[in-house]
């Protein structure tokens, strides 16, 4: 009897070692149990697709969508191609550009969820000024990236490589900023 | 086995020495007494100007404090937790939320003093008990143990935040009474200037130079007419930083912050005016921002680094304790231009401005009128539409002060 209570025991012991050590182990910080999951940025799109680009309506109210096909294969690959047909322009004469002639982008990369769009600084003085036009510039580019590309959850607007506190002295681009499809309804 | 624990309420009747709370204002001292005979909370409460002594409320609650070796943040302890108090700031942070006071921790004459709404907002998340104030019978109800929680938000209460500032259960208002005098000081923010033109009319009109004429026009009408103080942001073409026009109307404790601009759109024809207040939305201050707030504020981070970021979120959110009444002064401005001027009414309307984050008062900007507009352009150059501009302006700013004066808005001092 008393040799099966000491069994008990040992095993016991050797349990609440086994699930202590578990524990420590998981706790423990930096320690990667699994690889990690998910889509790297520099996954394969498959062929072309349609994204939709946020322009101005003709009253420069509220954003408007106009479809275009991108056909690269990374994901800033694709922004880069959707950002300049952005820079083109609507092809409707309804839909009005956000973005004036003229700027150019220095790179688009990705990291940690948030998608940086370097522009040319001359954005800022060929912008026609105005908050609600530079509000509109502003979503158009980051609402054309987040609402397009999942993987995306914030867009950091750079000129010239450098964060800016606004565009053209108005609208905060300070950080790393989500988009706003509400924008579409022209409601902040 | 029932455990009965003892209902400790304690009543705590707040005893009015100089018995009328006008008097209060100008310097007086509150007994607090303690009827029920329970806890340790007596003493007194030292009030002057609606505001209370930090000095007063560790005497009497029992409090340990700590001050950072700047200088700038005080820490409450109690039985029941601590708060931490920023120097020049309205907020109380305490376990990851944070409140908002109707004026901020301060320090006057060299004592540390916050505004009456501490008791509620603040003292309870110190003390672990609820306390609620009754101004009818002047007194502190301190409720029972455990009972004790704080008035915070969390993020995804932000939406709803300007709500929370309304359902405030102590009204401060009645402490201040009708002593309000309305605007002393109002700062004029003209846009852009110097190296930054701003939007440019298709004859070569500056913005920069369009907007400083106006403001100076409403500057000589407000101080001559209503006789306030004004401050310009900036008095002749040169560049003033965004933050740095924010942070001369709070040095100045201005009541009000009207930044003047010039509309343009990529279209020539669109035309109108528009006035904007700042906006807020769960997504500017995210769980993760609040989190390092809070141990930023609580100390559980020292990593320095980190600092600037949070110097940053809480500049972004001084404007939020005053956003109901920038809202009603963007209407009060848009109403009386739109009117005045017989104008497009664009609307009022929210956006991340960035010379408005960081105001501690009443702050809007206002376009008024579009200079990519070709007509628009030839009228804004002239004089008389200038005057008539600043005239229009000069209306809303006097009719805000009048309702101020009458106790309908709110104002920088509730």
């Amino acid at each position: 009897m008393k040799k099966v209570f000491k069994v008990v025991v040992i095993a016991a012991m050797a349990a609440a070692f086994v699930i202590a050590a578990l524990f420590f182990f998981k706790l423990m910080p930096g320690q990667e149990l699994g690889p990690i999951t998910g889509r790297s940025p520099e996954a394969e799109l498959e062929g072309p697709r349609v994204i939709d680009l946020y322009f101005a309506d003709a009253d420069g109210r509220r954003l408007a969508l106009e479809a275009r096909e991108v056909t690269t294969q990374s994901v800033e690959e694709s922004i880069h191609q959707a950002i300049r047909e952005l820079i083109a322009g609507p092809r409707k004469e309804s839909l009005s550009s956000t973005v004036p002639e003229g700027v150019g982008i220095r790179s688009v990369y990705y990291r940690d969820d948030i998608a940086y769009i370097d522009l040319t600084p001359n954005i800022s003085s060929s912008h026609p000024g105005g908050s609600w036009a530079e509000l509109l510039t502003v979503y158009s580019i980051i609402n054309t990236v987040t609402e397009n590309f999942s993987e995306v959850r914030k867009v950091q607007i750079l000129l010239g490589g450098r964060e800016h506190e606004t565009l053209a002295g108005h609208i905060d681009i300070s950080r790393p900023l989500p988009g706003r499809v509400q924008l579409l309804a022209g409601d902040w | 086995m029932r455990r009965i624990y003892p209902a400790v309420i304690l009543l705590v009747i707040f005893t009015f020495l100089t018995g009328s709370p006008t008097q209060a204002r100008t310097g007086s001292s509150i007994t607090l007494k303690n009827l029920s005979g329970f806890g340790n909370h007596s003493g007194f409460l030292n009030i002057d100007g609606g505001r209370i002594d930090i000095d007063s409320i560790v005497k009497a609650f029992s409090l340990r404090t700590s001050v950072d070796i700047m200088g700038d943040r005080l820490d409450l302890v109690g039985d029941g937790g601590s708060c931490r108090l920023l120097l020049g700031s309205s907020l109380v942070l305490s376990k990851g939320l944070f409140a908002v006071l109707t004026e901020p921790f301060d320090t006057i004459d060299g004592k540390m003093s916050v505004p009456l709404d501490f008791l509620t907002k603040g003292l309870p998340a110190i003390i672990g008990k609820s306390v609620a104030m009754d101004r009818e019978r002047q007194s502190l109800t301190v409720g029972p143990v455990g009972s004790g929680s704080f008035q915070g938000v969390n993020a995804d209460r932000l939406d709803r935040y300007a709500s929370f500032i309304q359902r405030d259960q102590f009204e401060p208002q009645a402490i201040e009474e009708s002593s309000y005098e309305g605007l002393r000081v109002v700062v004029l923010d003209p846009g852009h200037g110097g190296r930054s033109d701003g939007a440019r009319g298709g004859t070569g009109t500056l913005e920069k130079d369009l907007v400083l004429s106006v403001s100076q026009k409403l500057k000589n009408m407000l101080e001559e007419d209503l006789g306030v103080k004004v401050v310009l942001t900036r008095t002749a073409d040169y560049y003033v930083g965004l933050k740095e026009r924010t942070a001369i109307a709070n040095n100045n404790r201005a009541d009000l912050f009207l930044s003047i601009h010039a509309n343009a759109a990529f279209r020539k024809t669109v035309q109108g005016y528009e006035t904007y207040y700042l906006s807020f939305s769960a997504s500017d201050l995210e769980a993760s921002q609040l989190a390092q707030i809070e141990n930023k504020a609580l100390g559980v981070e020292g990593d320095a680094r980190e600092a600037p970021l949070l110097e940053a979120i809480l500049w972004d959110m001084a404007q939020l304790e005053f956003i109901n009444e920038s809202g009603r002064f963007a209407n009060q401005v848009q109403e009386t231009l739109v009117r005045s001027m017989k104008g497009k009414d664009r609307g009022v309307r929210q956006a991340p401005l960035a010379v408005l984050m960081g105001a501690r008062m009443p702050a809007t900007l206002v376009e008024i009128g579009f200079i990519s507009n070709p007509s628009q352009e030839i009228k804004l150059n002239r004089d008389a539409h200038q005057d008539r501009i600043a005239r229009a302006l000069f209306d809303a700013i006097s009719e805000y002060n009048r309702k101020l004066i009458r106790g309908e808005a709110g104002g920088r001092r509730p």
